[in-house]
């Protein structure tokens, strides 16, 4: 496969997963969906089942406004909507986390709502700075496996659990390799493409991703060679629409780091070596970057966003804040304070799923942009 | 070197006319409705009437606004924001802040000692509050859009307008009329909501004097005296506030010319 097929079938994978996940079922796996985050899906993967990250749909919102308010976050809005209206059959079962009141909330609704072969609620504890998590979150790794051997009929054990840990492992290594050939050189391959890759890791089995991963870095150029572009860092959970990052693309943007649950998030973090599989899991979701609907120690997640800021070398931060995320509303204050007394240039954009071809948002990117390379001329 | 800024708004389109000195040589506002090349084609048609010049005389020609895009002869386009940040400085070189109301969007902009924009927010979604919104309000009252403003000085009952959704104000509104209310009471009513909605979009970036007011909407004294009672300050507000993102992309072009 050529560089440029594979990047063809990613981004296609990307927009639509579900062509894909159908031939998986046609090879005998189940899928397993989850919405965002910090489900293991190395557990549902050892399991032999096919896990599945859910990441909403762009379509109207029909059904889901029977079930949730219309101030619910536009992500599980969006998540429900998929699966009741859009893609109601495929999918056999789901895992789904409580990382906030909402997630919470929806979990129930979830379970009475949509009809599935399995339902595993994974509790996530949101204080992870008490000594306490850790133990609970072993906990609840341990009640998930119990479940999927349950559901299977196979028990699995470390030997399945490896196999697995290391075929994640190596994916996210390869992403994050993409992700620094992309950093010394942004012109290797655009915004949107980049962002593509880590979105078809969501819905791809490894096994099937590694390959056209290694084409990838195979074929990109390794030499550095900056631009001129602006530079900035995305932070916040999730790009959507993806169409936002084509509008970073036609504005001259270089993507240089990001805090984002689909983005570095989910590719930064390697399950480690340890003599429990299950302690490797939770090490590995206790080493983390912090995110919004996670609280701990005061201000980890503001500092761990001027860190990244920093060693960038960015010009500017785009916030891009799911429209009543509460998690991120009662963020927002503080972080647009810190960043407003560092004189640091930094844009909130409230973003919908629905809200596609949004005239509105592209002029508010522009003239951040603008801002930006404005700096630059007269700084 | 003559250059040009035109801005294509939603409701009108200004042109700008600017020497290479930065001095406004001519100025053009025209009513249209939407944004379309054609409104954009004849505000720099009217400016360079006023001037006596041609289009060939135009070294370079910066388009903004919603119709940018759009906007034929430019050589470049900018947003609105930077535009309408520049205008104001080049004015004003003490402005911090600026509101702008136009047709169909407010925006409130901060910008540093160097006239760069470090800070700015939007309305969302729908057009409450703009100038779109009072156009509706002048309509369901009967009332001339240029004699809102001052009619609602002249207010005796402070009344409140609890919605600024331009179509539950309209019937918020038709009902005080039912209820025998006085129109310009009505009136003040209507510019309190809209002074509300615009203090509440500045406490998102922060308000630092000397504040300038831009767009259709700051010709509305009842609105400016409502938004300066609620900030507790005087605006700035230019002769000509509707031309104000038209002079901003005038001196972008003027930058552009001069580094091209």
């Amino acid at each position: 496969m050529k560089k440029e097929d594979v990047l063809k079938t990613l981004h296609e994978i990307s927009m639509d997963p579900f062509p894909y996940l159908e031939s998986k079922r046609e090879k005998g796996f189940k899928i397993i969906g989850s919405p965002l985050a910090d489900v293991p899906s190395e557990l549902i993967h050892a399991a032999g089942l096919m896990p599945v990250t859910i990441l909403g749909t762009n379509r109207p919102i029909v059904k889901a406004g029977g079930h949730l308010p219309d101030n619910a976050c536009s992500l599980s809005r969006s998540n429900l909507e998929l699966v009741l209206n859009y893609q109601p059959r495929s999918f056999d079962g789901f895992v789904f986390p409580q990382v906030c009141d909402t997630t919470q909330h929806l979990s129930d609704i979830w379970k009475m709502t949509i009809s599935s072969e399995f339902f595993a609620s994974f509790l996530i504890p949101r204080q992870v700075d008490r000594p306490s998590a850790r133990h609970w979150f072993y906990a609840e790794t341990r009640r998930l496996k119990e479940q999927l051997e349950a559901y299977t009929g196979n028990p699995f054990g470390r030997e399945a659990l490896e196999e697995s840990f290391s075929l994640y492992n190596e994916a996210r290594r390869l992403l994050r390799k993409i992700y620094g050939i992309k950093r010394k050189n942004p012109a290797a391959l655009s915004n949107r493409q980049l962002f593509d890759l880590i979105r078809a890791f969501c819905y791809m089995d490894p096994r099937d991703l590694i390959p056209m991963l290694e084409t990838m870095t195979e074929n990109l150029p390794k030499e550095k060679a900056e631009d001129e572009n602006v530079r900035v860092v995305l932070s916040g959970i999730v790009v959507e629409p993806s169409q936002l990052l084509d509008i970073l693309d036609e504005l001259g943007v270089s993507i240089v780091g990001d805090d984002l649950t689909v983005g570095t998030r989910m590719i930064a973090y390697d399950v480690p070596e340890a003599e429990d599989p299950l302690e490797a899991l939770t090490a590995r979701h206790f080493d983390k970057s912090p995110f919004s609907p996670i609280r701990d120690v005061g201000t980890r997640l503001y500092d761990h966003l001027l860190g990244l800021f920093e060693t960038t070398g960015a010009d500017g931060i785009i916030f891009f804040h799911i429209k009543f995320c509460e998690s991120q509303d009662y963020d927002l204050p503080d972080l647009k304070h810190i960043m407003r007394e560092r004189r640091i240039p930094m844009i909130v954009l409230d973003t919908e799923y629905q809200s596609v071809t949004k005239a509105q948002t592209k002029t508010r990117l522009e003239a951040f942009i603008e801002s930006l390379y404005g700096e630059r001329e007269n700084g | 070197m003559i250059v040009a800024g035109v801005d294509a708004g939603s409701l009108s389109a200004e042109a700008a006319l600017v020497d290479d000195g930065g001095k406004v040589l001519a100025q053009s506002v025209v009513l249209m409705g939407g944004c379309s090349a054609k409104a954009s084609e004849k505000a720099l048609k009217v400016a360079l009437e006023e001037a006596n010049l041609s289009i060939d005389d135009l070294t370079y020609i910066v388009a903004t606004g919603c119709g940018r895009e759009i906007s034929p002869y430019a050589n470049a386009r900018v947003t609105e924001i930077t535009c309408i940040a520049r205008g104001a400085f080049s004015l004003y070189p003490s402005c911090r802040t600026i509101i702008d109301i136009g047709g169909q969007d407010t925006k409130v902009i901060r910008v540093n000692e160097r006239g760069i924009v470090s800070e700015f927010d939007m309305n969302d979604k729908c057009a409450a509050g703009t100038g779109r919104f009072l156009e509706v309000m002048a309509n369901a009252l009967g009332v001339g859009l240029e004699e809102m403003g001052q009619r609602s000085l002249d207010f005796e009952e402070d009344l409140q307008i609890s919605s600024v959704c331009t179509v539950f104000a309209e019937s918020e509104v038709i009902s005080l009329q039912s209820q025998g209310k006085k129109v310009n009471d009505i009136l003040r009513g209507i510019h309190k909501a809209i002074a509300d909605r615009t203090v509440g979009l500045l406490e998102r970036i922060g308000v630092e004097k000397d504040v300038v007011m831009t767009g259709g909407v700051a010709k509305n004294i009842g609105v400016v005296r409502a938004i300066e009672q609620k900030l507790g300050l005087a605006l700035l507000i230019p002769e000509e506030p509707q031309t104000v993102g038209a002079i901003g992309a005038a001196h972008i072009a003027l930058q552009k010319a001069r580094s091209a």
